[in-house]
């Protein structure tokens, strides 16, 4: 028997499959998340309803419009949250990547069609999530058809962002074996600097310049910007290009330290 | 050529090693020294397409590390290896197509979800056409009895029915190989015997190379003819499991019981070991004398009740060869 495309193929489908059926056998901990994501939605809208009352506070961006930025950025980031990390670092503890690795496919294949059945078995969640953040939050309607079009395209390239960031930070507890204080920052990091919680455009000039570096401005503050119509044409380009430029970083930076990690596993054992 | 083929294979590794004291962390943290631990030293072996080997050795002594090398996770710090004519950690996922795996402390099965789904990504990872996945599917049923557990999520399964699983998936595909390692650790004496009898049909049938470790002799004396001893990193036996008995169960052990307590026994070839009321254990030679003889002996003077001639087993052999080595000479009954 032999390992083709199509077999792989396969074999990567039944991981989305099978990683998607985690995620229904543990519903409940699903539907917990969501609430606690409306919360926050609902939180940040109050809060900053009350900012806005204000007087003197520099508001170039409609109220309504900042609730819906809000809203969806919540969203997308709870929806793209990399789950690779804690999985990977259970395999390494448990020591059950042996196991992995006497597979006949990649291993960080493996790992990325099981993030994305995690994901994918999300989007039902979201269906019911969406008219309740309408009302925790506010959301308005994309900018533009186009406008929608490229908000798809960019969400595909920040959900490869978040997979290949959780890969990386996963791979990391080859060399520590614990990974849950660096995901704390990483959950702390990534909330603020994709803009989930302050909109990058309020951000004061230094932390900004210093956002601009960051990945975590394309996972959610690019494509919401670009569904609100905040970005349009050369700045839709722009913003693509500097997600894809990203994708391309992280997943050269992630094959250098897998293949660092096979070296380490291959003659440290692990 | 044989399948499975190691030569003058080592394997080290770098242990940081650990200082006492208050700074001994820090130290340790700043400037860690490392020492170099040679977890195989030197072993050569040649496996024959279809043989099933026992692989044995106490706590720590190599085994895991050469399956690690076999499966190709480990690569070694010198030597050759080939197996099926590859080179395991030169061609990983090449070689996962020729071999099975099974480690008894984990599992390939997804924790979360029934047994079938683990079953239906092992035959897509390795290809295995509808038919043949239906028909071994069916086989494996009948072999290790998981029809009643299939749909069960593999987390509320007993230990004993998560082992044929994982045996079942690790078959699934038909693998020229299969590393066990410690396939019936922690199960129950029905379990232990399915699992043998499951790896006794599958080397029978599809001439299967099997390769097992384990702690419990009895899988090596049920299953394999060949068995290799392995302490401290060096192979210090490999032959067949009768040799080894042989060599190193020089006496026997004949236990009677006669009839009355009064009874004295008095023999030429035979010295008692200990006395029990009636029941009385005779050591002998069998090179001196057959036991026929012996009991004829006995009876011409006293009533037997009851008599047992204790078959030599080859765990007291191992237990002795960890404690002593195989240099030193030994008796054991």
């Amino acid at each position: 028997m032999k390992s083709s495309l199509f077999t792989r193929a396969a074999a990567y489908l039944q991981i989305v499959s099978m990683g998607a059926q985690i995620t229904f056998v543990y519903r409940s901990n699903s539907i917990f998340q969501l609430a606690s994501v409306l919360f926050q939605i609902y939180l940040l809208k109050v809060i900053w309803t009350a900012i806005y009352m204000q007087q003197g506070i520099n508001n170039q961006v409609h109220l309504q419009t900042l609730i819906s930025y809000l809203t969806l950025a919540n969203l997308q980031t709870w929806v793209f949250t990399p789950t690779i990390t804690e999985y990977l670092q259970q395999r390494i503890r448990t020591g059950a990547i042996a196991l992995d690795l006497a597979k006949p496919i990649s291993f960080p294949g493996q790992l990325v069609a099981r993030q994305l059945g995690t994901t994918l078995s999300l989007l039902p969640f979201v269906l019911i999530a969406l008219p309740l953040a309408f009302f925790a939050g506010g959301l308005q309607l994309p900018a533009s058809g186009a406008a929608i079009i490229y908000y798809i395209v960019s969400c595909v390239l920040s959900y490869l962002v978040v997979a290949l960031m959780g890969l990386l930070m996963g791979l990391l507890a080859l060399w520590t074996f614990e990974v849950t204080g660096i995901q704390f920052i990483y959950r702390f990091v990534n909330q603020l600097f994709a803009g989930a919680l302050i909109p990058l455009w309020l951000f004061p000039p230094i932390l900004h310049t210093v956002a601009a570096f960051l990945p975590f401005q394309a996972v959610a503050f690019l494509p919401v910007s670009i569904y609100l119509g905040q970005l349009q044409g050369a700045g839709i380009t722009a913003a693509l290009a500097i997600q894809l430029a990203w994708v391309v970083v992280l997943y050269l930076f992630a094959q250098l330290v897998w293949y660092r990690a096979q070296r380490h596993i291959v003659i440290q054992g692990g | 050529m044989s399948i499975i083929h190691l030569r003058d294979i080592v394997k080290e590794f770098r242990v940081p090693k650990r200082h006492p004291g208050k700074f001994g962390m820090l130290r340790a943290l700043l400037a860690p020294e490392y020492s170099v631990k040679r977890a195989v030293d030197t072993i050569s072996l040649n496996i024959e397409e279809g043989e099933i080997v026992g692989y044995v050795g106490a706590n720590g002594a190599g085994k895991s590390t050469t399956i690690k090398m076999l499966t190709g996770i480990l690569a070694p710090t010198s030597g050759t290896i080939e197996v099926a004519g590859l080179v395991p950690w030169r061609q990983r996922k090449r070689n996962a197509l020729n071999i099975g795996v099974i480690f008894g402390q984990r599992s390939h099965l997804w924790w979360d979800l029934p047994l079938i789904e683990s079953f239906k990504l092992i035959a897509r990872i390795y290809g295995v056409p509808q038919a043949k996945y239906r028909a071994n599917l069916e086989l494996f049923s009948s072999l290790l009895d998981i029809g009643d557990f299939i749909e069960t999520p593999v987390r509320q399964l007993s230990l004993g029915q998560r082992m044929r699983g994982d045996l079942a998936a690790a078959m699934l595909y038909e693998p020229h190989i299969l590393y066990l390692d410690e396939p019936t650790v922690g199960l129950d004496v029905l379990a232990k015997e399915r699992i043998r009898g499951f790896i006794e049909e599958i080397n029978s049938s599809t001439n299967t190379t099997v390769l097992l470790t384990t702690h419990d002799l009895s899988d090596v004396e049920r299953l394999c003819p060949r068995i290799i001893v392995i302490d401290r990193g060096r192979i210090i036996y490999d032959g067949s499991v009768a040799e080894l008995k042989r060599r190193y169960t020089k006496k026997r052990l004949l236990t009677v019981q006669l009839e009355g307590e009064e009874t004295l026994l008095e023999l030429a070839d035979a010295t008692v070991v200990r006395r029990q009321g009636a029941k009385i254990w005779l050591e002998y030679d069998p090179d001196a004398v057959t036991v026929a003889s012996l009991i004829s002996a006995i009876s011409q003077r006293h009533q037997i009740v009851d008599l047992s001639v204790a078959e030599p087993e080859l765990e007291p052999v191992i237990r002795k060869i960890y404690e002593k080595g195989l240099h030193e000479e030994f008796i054991v009954h």
